[in-house]
Formats: C-alpha cells, structure tokens, sequence
C-alpha cells in the first residue's frame, strides 16, 4: 500500500464542509397528493455537517458508513458534480466546485453502478475520445495502453464492443479508461459490486498497484468491508453527515472493543454442551467459534479437548462488517 | 474561451463524433425508416397545395415557389432540428450526467456530435428520397445557380442549427428547477410545427401576421433558410438575417446562463 508523500501539499482538505438539500416532501395518500397541488412542503435534510478530512497524496483511505450517513455526498462535493452549501474544500489544489480544466484532468471517477465507458463500441475507442479530452501524445497513450493493457490483462479485449464484454471484464476496462491519464486522485465508489469472488480479487490487486505504481491517492467508498480490508490502512467513518472515526483498521477494531474468537475444529461433530452452544458465534458440523473472555485460554482449550477430537484451532480477530455494525449501531465517536 | 480550448475541444468533438458514426452505422434500418416518415409530412403538404390550386384555390405565393419550399422543407427541418432536449432531461434527472460532468468536457459537446453525426447520416439518406421527390416535379423547381445565395443558405441553415440546439438546452435544463419538462418540451413543438413552416409556408399564413412571423424565432429555423433561396428582397434579407443571429446570441446566452445556474442545483441522483 502506497504511503502518504510527507510534506507535500494534501491531495483532499476539507474543513468544515456541509452540504444540505432542499426538496418538496412527497405527502401520502390521494388527499395528500391533492393537497399538494396547491401547496407544497419545502423540507431539507442535511447530509453532510462539518466535515473536517486531510487526504495526503499517495493514501489509501476507506470512506464507510451507514446507508444514507453522507459519504456518496461527500465524494459528489470532491469530485465537482454538488456545489457544498458550507465550508472549504480543496481537492488537487482547486475548488472542485468550479470544475475547471485543471482540477478535472487531475481526477478520476469510477463508479461501481454507472459505465463510463460508451456501450456500444469497443474500449479503445472510448479511449481514444479520454486522449483527446486530456491531452495525450500520441506516444504517451501508446505507452500508457499498452501498460494499462498488460497490468490489467485487457490487451485482448480491448476492441472488443463494451456491450460484449463480462461485468469483470468491463470493470477492468472501466479502470483503464479512468487511469489513462495517470490521475493525482481517483474516487472508486463500490469498484467490486456485482463481481463474482475472482473478479473482486482482480480489481482488488488492480487498485492496489495502481497505488503502488503510480503513487494514486485512492478514495475508496464500499459496502464490501473485504474490499476495505484488503485495501485501505486508513478508514473514515462517515455517520449523520460528520467524521466519526478516523484511523486505522486495527484502530476502529480496538474503539469497537469486541473480543478475538477462537475457532476450533474437530475431526467429528463435537458433543458441546447446552452453555457453550448457546454462547457460540457461529457454529458448523465440525467447528464452532467462540468469543474470548477472560478465561486463560488454556483452560478453554482444555475444556475443548472434552468435547471432540480435536484436530485445530485458530484465534481471529472480529471482522470488519461486525466492527461496522456495531460501530454503526452506536453512532461512533472520533477517536 | 482560449484558442487553447477551442483546438482541444475541437479535437475532442471530432473524436466523438466519429464514434456516434460508428454507433449510427450499427443502426442503419432505423435511419432509413425515420428519414422515410419526416418526408411524409411536406408530400402531403405539397399534395394538398397542389391539388387546391388545381381546383381554383389563389395562394400568395406562386406555384414554383410552393413546389420549391416543400420539396426543400424536409431537408431543412432536419438539418436545423435538435433532439438533445429530452436526453438531457433524462440524464439531469436520474443523475446519469455524473460520467460527464467529472471529465474535463462539455457535456453538450456530446450532444452537439450526436446532433452533427446523425445529421450526417440522416442527409445521406434523406437526400436520395428527396431527389426521387424531385424527380417528377423538376418543372416547377426554381433553384438559384448563384453561389452566393447558397452560401447564405448554408449560413442560415447554421444559425437555425445553433439556435435550436440553445433552445433545446434551455428547456432540457429547466428539469434542474421541475422534475418534468414534458410539457414544455411538447409546447415548443407545437410552435415550432405551427410556426417554423415546415408544415404551411409561413408566406401564406394571413398578412396581418406579417409582424408576428418576423419576430418570432421558429420561423428562422425553417422558413428563413429557405427563404434565402427563393427570391429573396435585400432588405428583408438584411432584416431577416439580424434578427435570426440576434436569436441566436440570445439562446446562446440564455442557454449558457440556465445550464450555469441549475447545475448548482444538481443533486447527481444515484451513485
């Protein structure tokens, strides 16, 4: 994972950020709807309220939270599409609000649900068009092609028509066409949905030497805690609009404050009794996990030589999706 | 705008619209069909004319200069029309504009090289039945053989284009204040059908219309173009051809001006 340049400028400085929508509430019913005809309900919802974020160039940050907690808001007000209704944001040294030239070509977006690739002719023609919108010799996108080509094992498809392709195999052109212009900063909002366990992998390995090669600062926004794992060392989490945890992976597993769980296989079903399966986390026909205690785990594991054969045992750490959750559940506090 | 941008963004069009060449191409039945129906209307037009003046009927206008117009019609109104509006509706309403909006591009720089390749496309196939239209009806067609009066035509047929075009982003951008512009949309064309001319030239509509017809644009999309080439009066030339490029400017800055402004609305729906 690429590590933060030091000294340098931050790649993202929000302070202070806010963004609110206003909109006419919908009443319900027929009468409701009747009513509205003659008057209608202004209502606003604050999505994003003081935000405060540095991102320095070359990190690799998760921006998580619940659905509806404002983290799509945030990257829509980095990324120049929402105009912020308070605070500052600098985002490659410009106001992405003003969406110029300069700021724009810095950037890159891929969004995990919308193509930006065009459908209905082959990748390298949506490349060609990315070349002449930033610019690129003729000699740097031959280059670059080829590069982006063998590390993203799509040199075989690229003239094949978008529409023809697999989803994996689209996203993989998807993030070609996104890095063609070696970006400062790119937004990957939810880059593995709907791929299948080797495709994620892919992409997975993909954004990571993206960083690795080209020192990218990488905005990551996923549903998926296995993409967060695997990727990021820095995770935000966004709850009500606000920061509410900023730090690392370890970090957010310690403010959780849920124990490891040991794992114990046997070489048949083990005969466990009536407390320890109501207290399991999670049982198979061969295995069952339990939370660790306070009890010394030897004399945890010599009650567990009780039960079965048994053949392993492993102590893990909670999973993310279970810190996420309880994170979730409680609000959270910025460390 | 720096002469910088200008050459890139000329680049980038041309990009684009050799690849809305490619995608036309894929979908050529559609083509042909549709510039088989926009030929429809003006025939009917022109059979109907044809057929009252056969029976008595005295239009203001001469027969040659009818059966000109409406071959010509079908031609123009092609030329100059613009569908973007509805699209771009579409794609501000349910956020599609993000994939545009985050490339250091116009987004109606994509439109414009729809508008520009499928007009390519669709002259192709629509001149071919306006020539067999033509054909049997060559005796009452009064062409110009000066050059001069035909690069006018083309001049206006550019600045009806450009208007049409502002017009469109106008009422598609009206969708960042209305969650539906389908009304206006229709509105404008039925003026655009009643007063462009593309289906009664805007000659034989009542005199005292006369003010009316010159003031309003609809009629410089359609029924100037064509009006550049069939006897035209110099001062009505003159006339027509300021107020066509004063509507111009206006679209352009209107247009310019809603789509700056309800951008800041934009709320980018979905991812």
């Amino acid at each position: 994972m690429g590590s933060p340049v030091p000294g340098s400028t931050p790649v993202i400085s929000a302070s202070d950020l806010s963004k609110r929508y206003d909109f006419y509430r919908q009443p319900q019913g027929l009468s409701g709807a009747l009513r509205s005809l003659v008057r209608r309900e202004l209502t606003s919802v604050q999505a994003v309220a003081g935000l405060d974020l540095i991102v320095e160039r070359g990190e690799m940050i998760g921006l998580l939270g619940p659905n509806g907690a404002g983290k799509t808001t945030i990257v829509k007000m980095m990324s120049g599409l929402l105009v912020p209704t308070g605070g500052n944001l600098q985002v490659c040294g410009h106001r992405p609000a003003d969406r110029s030239y300069a700021f724009l070509s810095q950037i890159s977006v891929i969004f995990g649900q919308k193509a930006m690739l065009w459908w209905d002719v082959s990748t390298r023609e949506s490349l060609k068009i990315h070349r002449s919108m930033y610019e690129i010799s003729s000699q740097q996108f031959a280059g670059t092609v080829g590069h982006l080509g063998e590390l993203l094992g799509i040199t075989e498809i690229l003239d094949t028509p978008v529409r023809n392709l697999s989803l994996g195999q689209r996203m993989r052109c998807e993030l070609a066409l996104a890095l063609l212009h070696r970006p400062a900063l790119l937004f990957a909002d939810e880059p593995t949905i709907g791929l299948d366990v080797e495709a994620k992998l892919i992409v997975r390995s993909l954004l990571r030497d993206i960083n690795r090669s080209f020192g990218t600062t990488i905005v990551l926004t996923s549903h998926d805690m296995g993409d967060v794992e695997a990727l990021t060392e820095r995770v935000v989490i966004v709850t009500g609009g606000r920061a509410t945890f900023d730090g690392s992976c370890t970090d957010l597993r310690a403010r959780a404050g849920i124990p490891n769980a040991v794992v114990l296989s046997y070489r048949e079903r083990p005969h466990l009794p009536p407390e320890v399966v109501q207290a399991a986390v999670e049982s198979g026909p061969h295995s069952v996990r339990l939370r660790l205690g306070d009890e010394p785990i030897g004399e945890l594991l010599r009650a567990a030589t009780r039960w079965g054969e048994l053949v392993d045992f492993r102590i893990v750490e909670p999973g993310l999706d279970e810190v996420m959750s309880k994170m979730f559940g409680e609000g959270g506090v910025r460390p | 705008m720096s002469a910088h941008t200008v050459r890139r963004n000329g680049s980038v069009l041309l990009s684009l619209l050799r690849q809305e060449i490619q995608m036309i191409a894929q979908y050529r039945w559609w083509m042909l069909a549709m510039q088989a129906s926009i030929i429809v209307v003006p025939l009917i037009s022109l059979l109907v004319w044809r057929g009252a003046m056969a029976h008595g009927a005295d239009p203001p206008v001469t027969r040659d200069y009818l059966t000109t117009y409406l071959v010509l019609v079908s031609v123009v109104t092609m030329l100059t029309s613009s569908w973007t509006a509805k699209f771009l509706a579409e794609n501000i309403r349910l956020g599609h504009l993000n994939a545009w909006l985050v490339r250091p591009c116009s987004t109606h720089l994509a439109a414009a090289a729809n508008n520009l390749a499928e007009k390519v496309a669709k002259l192709a196939t629509l001149l071919p039945l306006v020539v067999a239209l033509a054909v049997p009806l060559h005796r009452d067609l009064q062409l110009p053989t000066d050059p001069a009066r035909w690069v006018l035509f083309l001049w206006a047929l550019a600045m009806g284009a450009a208007m049409m075009f502002s017009f469109d982003i106008i009422v598609g951008s009206l969708v960042f204040w209305w969650d539906d512009v389908t009304a206006v949309e229709r509105f404008r064309q039925l003026a655009m059908l009643l007063l462009s001319g593309a289906v009664v030239p805007l000659s034989v509509m009542p005199a005292a219309w006369g003010p009316f017809l010159r003031g309003q644009p609809f009629g410089y999309a359609v029924a100037f173009p064509i009006q550049t080439l069939l006897a035209p009066q110099a001062a009505d030339l003159r006339g027509g051809l300021a107020v066509q490029a004063a509507w111009v400017l206006l679209a352009l800055a209107t247009a310019r001006l809603v789509w700056i402004r309800g951008l800041r609305r934009y709320s980018g729906a979905g991812a």
